[in-house]
């Protein structure tokens, strides 16, 4: 029994010693040369603009949300799509109460004026 | 294939419930605002009755991911009853004001559908599953008072939490997975290597798959570190120290009726868990280093310990009574260390009774905070004089918590302590009644300014018949069920006896 607490004793310390010893390795090997646009912010090559600490509009969220929800049940329905002939009526009915009930979602958010823009 | 749909009424009831009262909000927002408390009771009383329905019926599975059986049936009682008192405490609660009402009694149904399948859930993926829905649902509605910085905050403490604690289990469940298999806990539980199975001398055990083909070796360390992990995600579910951090913040933040369905059902249902993992894998279990009791009887004896000491020199009413929950959590953890049937019966005796006195004692809280627009132990000086029945029954609510005799209290403790005298685990009684001396001071705290302090301040507010009829639901169960506990007792036993590991 202690053999098996030995062996995860000796995980954590190689790992702890692992991190440090890469960190501090890189530490002494690299070059260090900083300059203004290694210090900025990554933005695929464009001129950076002001901080990143911006707030987005909230709606991003909800249209987000929304197309997370609809992006899901095309998951759902398309290989249901796929065998929807062998697996019959049964299935048929559920998938329509699946689809009711993100139905009753997004009349619910169209109510809220979640899908407003402006 | 043949379904029996009828075991499944008390999920459908809920989940069919939430969908039409969100419909219903999205049609006429005044209108479902207005009937959403006493809709929300109705689907609460369908619910208990669907389910109070299955109690005679065979258990019944589905496909092994499903299991309804008595056991659910007791919890699912628990959790509607839970939710229906709670939606009547709501009904007119000043805080929720400017918050969306219909929305609210859609999340408490569907928070309550969550936690039932947390109750018949007997598959790692559906447990997890479950959990997470209900634990998602909860930081909505411990962050739902609108504008509040405080309810913000609690909310997404209670997130960051909860959100490393289900990770951690996950990883737990993995491990089980990675050793079996298998996700049907029956699975898991056939393809763990055993107690008494050949156990080999450099702490391996050998694993004959169920095909009974190729055997694999496995460590016991894999089987501890499984259950240590899935230990962490549900002791937070159940606030027991030392993953409790988020229930005194979140209780404080949460409009008051929601911190009751937390301290209650959402506890229960972790406990439901707990209970069936516990009787599942009973076998896999017993291979823990030490004695998988043990673990459980130190987090329970820190729980009780920490909560009441802790709990002494709150000043916020809510924050004190989350504090006692952390104890109870630590106390009802006790009837499982007990592992027993009378231990595994105490415990959803325990529950049932707790959840009477404590959505009693939350919910004169949130009455009190209501009419006086105070939680501070400041505000309750005097209130004898100003609101002599609210302090009565928030002192008799108050004291069967803390276990005084002729209360419901007195008997879930002494249930949990025989189970362990039975076992000779004096140690552990003892520090529990000790626990439970110090509670009584907790409590006390807030009883004597209520009767020795000078009353200050107006009324804001006038007090919703709704909410009184709840804590007069809660009264009469704390009462009676003191008085006459046998019943409740046989009913849990009979829940348990068919779970029991027969070995």
């Amino acid at each position: 029994m202690l053999t098996d607490y030995a062996f995860v004793a000796f995980f954590i310390v190689f790992g702890c010693f692992f991190v440090a010893a890469a960190l501090i390795g890189a530490w002494f090997i690299r070059p260090q040369r900083p300059s203004r646009i290694k210090g900025d912010i990554y933005e695929c090559g464009e001129t950076t603009r002001g901080t990143s600490w911006v707030q987005y509009n909230v709606r991003f969220y909800l249209v987000a949300l929304a197309f997370v929800i609809f992006d899901v049940e095309v998951a759902f329905l398309l290989p249901w799509a796929v065998a929807a002939k062998r697996l019959g009526l049964y299935a048929f009915v559920e998938m329509m109460i699946f689809v009711g009930i993100l139905l009753v979602a997004l009349v619910y958010a169209w109510r809220k004026g979640a899908l407003k823009w402006a | 294939m043949e379904y029996d749909w009828l075991s499944l009424l008390p999920h459908l009831i809920l989940a069919g419930g939430a969908v039409v009262l969100v419909a219903a909000g999205a049609a006429s927002r005044r209108f479902a605002g207005a009937v959403a408390p006493y809709f929300t009771v109705a689907v609460a009383a369908a619910t208990a009755a669907a389910a109070l329905m299955l109690w005679r019926e065979p258990a019944s599975s589905w496909f092994g991911a499903l299991t309804v059986d008595p056991f659910f049936v007791i919890f699912a009682v628990i959790f509607a009853a839970t939710l229906a008192l709670v939606a009547l405490l709501s009904a007119r609660y000043a805080p929720l004001d400017g918050s969306d009402r219909p929305e609210y009694y859609a999340l408490l149904i569907m928070v309550t559908c969550a936690v039932t399948f947390m109750a018949s859930a007997t598959n790692l993926v559906l447990i997890y599953v479950a959990i997470e829905f209900s634990s998602i649902l909860s930081y909505i509605l411990v962050g739902y008072v609108r504008g509040d910085r405080l309810s913000g905050e609690a909310g997404l403490k209670y997130f960051l939490y909860g959100a490393v604690a289900s990770a951690v289990m996950l990883l737990g469940f993995g491990l089980l997975y990675a050793m079996t298999g298998a996700t049907d806990l029956a699975a898991v539980a056939a393809n763990l290597p055993h107690m008494g199975r050949s156990f080999e001398t450099w702490g391996y055990v050998t694993v004959v798959t169920p095909s009974g083909g190729a055997a694999a070796t496995l460590s016991p360390v894999f089987i501890f570190l499984a259950f240590g992990l899935i230990l962490v995600g549900l002791g937070y579910k159940i606030s027991a120290v030392p993953f409790h951090m988020w229930a005194p913040d979140a209780y404080q933040g949460a409009p008051t009726p929601v911190a009751a369905f937390l301290s209650v059902a959402s506890k229960a249902s972790g406990f439901a868990v707990i209970l069936r993992l516990v009787l599942t894998l009973h076998g896999a279990l017993d291979l823990v280093y030490g004695g998988w009791t043990k673990y459980l009887a130190a987090l329970a004896v820190a729980s009780m310990v920490f909560g009441v000491v802790v709990g002494i020199v709150q000043t916020d009413v809510r924050r004190l009574l989350a504090y006692s929950s952390i104890a109870h959590a630590g106390f009802a953890l006790l009837g499982i260390v007990a592992d027993t049937q009378l231990g595994f019966a105490s415990v959803i005796v325990y529950l049932v009774l707790y959840a009477a006195m404590n959505i009693g004692a939350f919910g004169t809280v949130a009455v009190i905070g209501h009419v006086t627009g105070g939680y501070d132990l400041k505000d309750y000086a005097g209130m004898g004089r100003r609101h002599p029945v609210l302090a009565a029954a928030l002192a008799v609510f108050l004291l069967a918590l803390a276990g005084i005799p002729p209360l419901s209290g007195f008997f879930a403790k002494f249930y949990v302590l025989a189970a362990l005298i039975d076992r000779d685990y004096i140690f552990l009684a003892v520090v529990a009644i000790l626990a439970s001396v110090v509670a009584l001071f907790l409590y006390a705290r807030v009883i004597k300014p209520m009767y020795f302090g000078k009353a200050e301040g107006e009324d804001v507010r006038r007090f919703s018949p709704a909410a009184a009829v709840a804590l007069v639901i809660c009264f009469l169960f704390t009462l009676l069920l003191g008085v006459w506990p046998q019943l409740l007792v046989a009913w849990a036993k009979a829940a348990i006896i068919p779970l029991l590991p027969r070995i």
